[in-house]
């Protein structure tokens, strides 16, 4: 091991994770701060930026709501320039070292941005003068578990990731991406809180009351949650504190005797979930629902139960995870469903929300119980079969870990550059050439083209190489031996 | 090349309104408020913050200002080994002492004083903050402990995979254990069995040996004598060769049914078998799923919804700042948060990007907050304030700028006809029509003038100013527009820029831009000194005005006595003939400054 342990980042939408390579947790988990620029949302899913703009009708009016995001893409110079303090204050505010001469290990999403990654990789070569980069696909996360096969579900700020991985080979035809994350919850808890403002929602902190002048609440609302520039970070701490995962049960297909008598009961379960106080400020608190407690998550399962067209392509678009998980795995051969269903590997911050586990095998289940569908044809024989995978870390850092300690193995890691061959590169072109990345291999449409990709390299790229030999099949977590003998 | 304004950064100049109308452009086209820039004197250009490399010079904790050695820094992960965070509201905290009456014992504990929450009532178990516990209970927590283990796992494989250098035996060798695996099922590989170890059989993890199609279908192809072969034989022998096949055709042939019965093994094998808890109870009902099932299941992120509802304040979970205030083990539930250890500080010294020259550097005992260097921009350039500004016409305003002078010699300053780059910055809607083409001076906070060339120069530069009195004017009717280290200056400016200056330049920073004067001929400039009693109002056309001062100064005059003849040519000329190939300009230091007044903040806009 070197005497300087190496860097390790992870830049999410929202945040970012830093700390040095073998510890066991990030030394810091910060906001993704690349002011002026906002670009969460395409940092984390290169999502295409058409979607920006929602349009919202309530009362037969139209509100065009942009969501911070700028509509342009931002400029190499000025992705430069936010990367450059970011970097700035990671090294120099938070890891206190100097940039040159520690590696840096990124463990970056598979469809990040090639702008930015060029952006970041320049900066960091070029103004910091790293001696080596990393890149590390999310196919690490899978190592602190010591597993090879996993469905790895990422559900981050802006967007939720499924990946399957099988014997640590990543699916790359079955990987499915929807647009919902907390970024979702927090748009959704805007909504309700702009649009219902009942009388009692804020109460005096002093005499306990609550206000009933509807002028000072819509007043008090606004400048909180509308106004206020930090409103994001307020409706986070919201969700985080007062929202769980209930979990609903699904009435409309079976009539069962015991089925209803338990309806009955986790109905009234629900009905007694209180309200809550959340103190927004020295004098005021907001009184929570209990329904929109319960109810917010309601909404990364959005499920129309009418077989309405319209409703259903509505449906389409603003997704549902159960849905994406589930055509994941109709994407995958038919022998590897059952693995990757008993391996399902939560990531990311939205799933560390109370209850997500369960509400998430229900939902599963409710989709396979759909008559009709496509998931109960081909997928039915998975009822029962969701099953996560324990580990003693928390979710949301589990992927910079798998850097952390890939970083003790970095010679067997494939995707990495070093200061020397990217400044001896004769031109930008060559040296953005250099950065190694997945997505060339989405557009490979013929054979040649893949030996052009892997030549000189025996490794198949989609691997996740560095450790092959500790998650080669051979050792796989899922022997085969104890069945053969039967 | 264009400048370009940039938004202060810092707090201390970021809220105050007036904190955005002068921005001096750094030498990379960025524009800053004055307190954000260095000045370099190697290469006399102003520094921003992306034109400095920034190096540590050494650790402290802001609560104790002890200086720590990076060393000793790393060692405890940057942080201080005596001082403590609160958990809940990041205060410092406090050792504190309570004595028991009865027995006399003296306990220790933290206390914050902010939040008054105490290490002894906090948590179900008192938090022991002296540095061997805390070591242990990092260590043995269950995450550690399973970090370790696959640390060590990783490690094995990296040596064994480095071991193998040679990518074809590599290569068999893979293969031949993946046969094995399929082949030979009692020879559980070595590796598999360390692995087996260190994943405790769990029952919440049902599957973790079931998870592929079972039972597979029996190859009859496969020797069957290959399964009884022991783990010491070599690998290569336990692959299907075409002998091996060969040999097991010809003494059990294989026959259309076997085929079949292999195909329909293969086909049941893929059928799922409902699942109940405890697989031990398999059920012959084929019902499939219901929804009991559900019920049963268990998940470690289970809730409790009574317990949910016993809390009545969001304030007793704990929020996303406290919990990633302790990364490793964010806890829900306040009880559970810890104190951690104060994060250090770092004190940094700057350098020049161009030249590597130091900059700033900061006193290393972090109790002394002076700087053994400190090359701020404000304390080396001459400050300008606007004193007034006002229209003297439509689309026409004169301003009156007041140059400061921190130095404590005399400065000299011009401001040129033509530079390299641009006149004008990118989004400006005004540019300056009549400025002061000669040099002029502004003496320093030491009004001493200390050699005689300096004298005479100055002499003469007074002359010029007698000629040319309408700029050397204070706005008001006072003539005193030099005032100690200060001078102000008058000039007059027009709304809307000349497109030759915008479209000359290409961005192309070797050209050399020439100001364009179009004084509008109706104007007597000799009276712009209207000290009317109610002057005239006029409308603004844009709600800010935007225009760029290019200046020059130095230390020492560029106005040699041989040159006299020169400078006392008329204003027009002395533009064309240019003052850049004759001075000495790298003494020189230029500065564009950024002006962005809005329009009420002259003193006769009508709105």
């Amino acid at each position: 091991m070197d005497s300087k342990s190496s860097i390790v980042l992870e830049i999410g939408g929202r945040y970012t994770k830093c700390g040095y390579s073998p510890e066991s947790s990030p030394r810091f988990i910060i906001p993704t701060d690349l002011l002026p620029l906002n670009i969460s949302s395409y940092l984390s899913g290169g999502a295409s930026f058409d979607n920006f703009k929602k349009e919202i009708t309530s009362n037969n009016e139209t509100i065009i709501t942009t969501n911070q995001i700028p509509t342009q893409l931002p400029t190499q110079s000025q992705l430069k320039e936010s990367l450059f303090i970011f970097f700035k204050t990671i090294f120099l505010n938070y890891l206190l070292c100097k940039s040159d001469e520690r590696k840096i290990i990124i463990v970056e999403n598979i469809f990040l941005p090639r702008l930015f990654r060029e952006c970041m990789v320049s900066v960091l070569f070029e103004q910091y003068k790293v001696p080596l980069i990393v890149f590390i696909n999310p196919t690490a996360s899978l190592i602190p578990t010591l597993r090879t096969t996993a469905l790895l579900i990422d559900s981050g700020f802006s967007e939720t990731r499924v990946l399957p991985i099988y014997e640590g080979i990543g699916i790359l035809k079955a990987y499915k991406s929807v647009s919902l994350g907390s970024e979702t919850l927090i748009n959704q808890l805007k909504q309700y809180l702009q649009s219902t403002i009942i009388n009692g929602i804020i109460i005096n902190n002093e005499t306990n009351q609550s206000i009933t002048d509807s002028t000072i609440c819509n007043q008090l609302l606004n400048d909180i949650i509308i106004m206020n520039n930090n409103s994001t970070q307020l409706l986070e701490d919201i969700i985080t504190r007062c929202c769980f995962c209930s979990f609903k049960n699904n009435n409309n297909n079976n009539n069962n005797n015991n089925n209803n008598n338990n309806n009955n009961n986790n109905n009234n379960n629900e009905i007694q979930i209180n309200n809550i106080n959340y103190r927004i400020s020295k004098e005021y608190s907001i009184v929570i629902d209990g329904k929109i407690r319960k109810g917010l998550i309601d909404i990364l399962y959005n499920d129309v139960n009418n077989n309405n067209k319209e409703e259903e392509e509505e449906e389409e678009e603003t997704g549902n995870i159960a849905k994406t998980i589930l055509n994941t795995l109709l994407k995958c051969e038919y022998d590897q469903r059952k693995p990757l269903s008993h391996n399902i590997l939560l990531l990311g911050g939205t799933t560390m929300l109370t209850g997500f586990k369960k509400r998430l095998v229900l939902e599963l289940h409710k989709q396979l119980n759909k008559d009709n569908s496509i998931y109960k044809k081909e997928l039915y024989g998975l009822i029962g079969h969701f099953q996560f995978i324990n580990h003693p870390f928390e979710n949301n850092y589990l992927s910079w870990l798998g850097g952390s300690i890939l970083a003790t193995a970095l010679e067997h890691v494939h995707s990495k550059i070093t200061l020397e061959s990217y400044l001896n590169a004769p031109s930008q072109f060559k040296r953005s050439q250099l950065i190694p990345e997945w997505e060339k291999l989405t557009n490979i449409n013929n054979y040649t083209q893949i030996a052009q990709a892997t030549m000189g390299t025996t490794t198949n790229p989609l691997q996740f190489n560095s450790t092959s030999s500790l998650f080669s099949p051979f050792t796989s977590s899922s022997d085969l031996s104890n069945y053969l003998n039967k | 090349m264009y400048s370009k304004r940039i938004e202060n950064s810092f707090q201390f100049n970021k809220d105050q309104i007036n904190n955005n109308i002068i921005k001096y452009s750094c030498n990379c086209g960025k524009s800053y408020h004055v307190s954000e820039l260095y000045y370099c004197s190697g290469c006399l250009k102003t520094n921003c913050k992306f034109c400095i490399t920034e190096e540590i010079d050494c650790f402290y904790c802001p609560n104790c200002l002890e200086n720590v050695s990076s060393v000793e820094a790393s060692l405890n992960g940057n942080r201080c080994k005596k001082c403590f965070d609160c958990p809940i509201c990041f205060n410092i905290l406090t050792y504190s002492a309570s004595t028991n009456v009865s027995t006399g014992n003296e306990t220790f504990f933290l206390n914050c004083a902010f939040c008054k929450w105490n290490s002894i009532n906090s948590g179900e178990k008192e938090f022991r903050f002296d540095s061997h516990s805390i070591k242990n209970s990092k260590e043995s927590t269950e995450s550690q402990l399973q970090f370790n283990k696959v640390l060590e796992v990783v490690n094995k494989e990296s040596i064994e995979l480095t071991s193998l250098k040679d990518k074809k035996t590599l290569t068999r060798i893979k293969i031949a254990q993946a046969m094995k695996q399929f082949l030979g099922q009692q020879s559980k590989h070595q590796k598999y069995n360390q692995r087996k170890n260190f994943l405790k059989p769990d029952e919440n993890q049902r599957w973790i040996q079931s998870s592929t199609p079972q039972p597979l279908p029996d190859n009859q192809l496969i020797p069957k004598s290959l399964s009884t072969t022991t783990t010491q034989s070599s690998a290569s022998s336990l692959l299907l060769t075409n002998q091996m096949i060969k040999k097991s055709i010809q003494s059990q042939p294989i026959t259309t049914q076997d085929i079949d019965d292999m195909q329909q093994k293969r086909i049941d094998s893929r059928v799922f078998k409902k699942v109940v808890n405890g697989d031990n109870n398999s059920s012959s009902d084929d019902n499939g799923y219901d929804d009991h099932d559900d019920h049963c299941e268990q998940y470690d992120d289970d809730i409790d919804l009574e317990e949910i509802n016993e809390i009545k304040d969001s304030d007793e979970i704990s929020n996303l700042m406290q919990r990633y205030h302790q990364v490793s083990n964010q806890c829900k539930e306040l009880k559970g948060l810890i104190p951690q250890h104060r994060q250090l500080l770092t004190r940094r010294s700057k350098r020049c990007k161009r030249c590597d020259r130091l900059l700033v550097k900061p006193d290393i005992n972090p109790g002394k907050i002076d700087f053994k260097r400190s090359h701020f921009a404000y304390t080396y350039i001459p400050r300008v304030t606007i004193s007034k500004i006002q229209w003297i016409d439509q689309d026409l305003f004169q301003v009156f700028l007041t140059f400061t002078n921190p130095l404590h010699s005399y400065i000299f300053m011009s401001f040129p006809m033509e530079i390299k780059g641009s006149m004008v910055s990118l989004d400006d809607n005004s540019q300056l029509v009549d400025l002061y083409t000669n040099e002029t001076f502004i003496s320093g906070l030491l009004d001493e003038i200390d050699d005689n060339e300096k004298e005479v120069i100055i002499d003469q530069l007074k002359t010029l100013e007698e000629q040319n009195k309408r700029y050397f004017t204070n706005g008001g009717s006072g003539v005193n527009y030099r005032n100690g280290n200060k001078l102000t200056l008058g000039f007059i400016g027009k709304v809307g820029v000349e497109d030759a200056l915008f479209s000359n330049n290409n961005n192309n920073t070797d050209e050399v831009t020439h100001l364009i004067i179009h004084l509008p001929d109706q104007l007597s400039l000799n009276n712009i000194n209207d000290n009317d009693v109610d002057p005239p109002k006029f409308k603004s056309k844009f709600t800010s005005i935007k225009f760029t001062v290019v200046v020059e100064f130095s230390l020492k005059s560029t106005t040699t006595t041989n040159n006299t003849s020169g400078t006392n040519t008329s204003s027009s000329e002395l533009g064309s003939s240019g003052t850049i190939s004759e001075s000495n300009s790298s003494q020189k230091t230029l500065l564009k400054i950024l002006f962005d007044v809005p329009s009420d903040k002259f003193s006769n806009t009508e709105l």
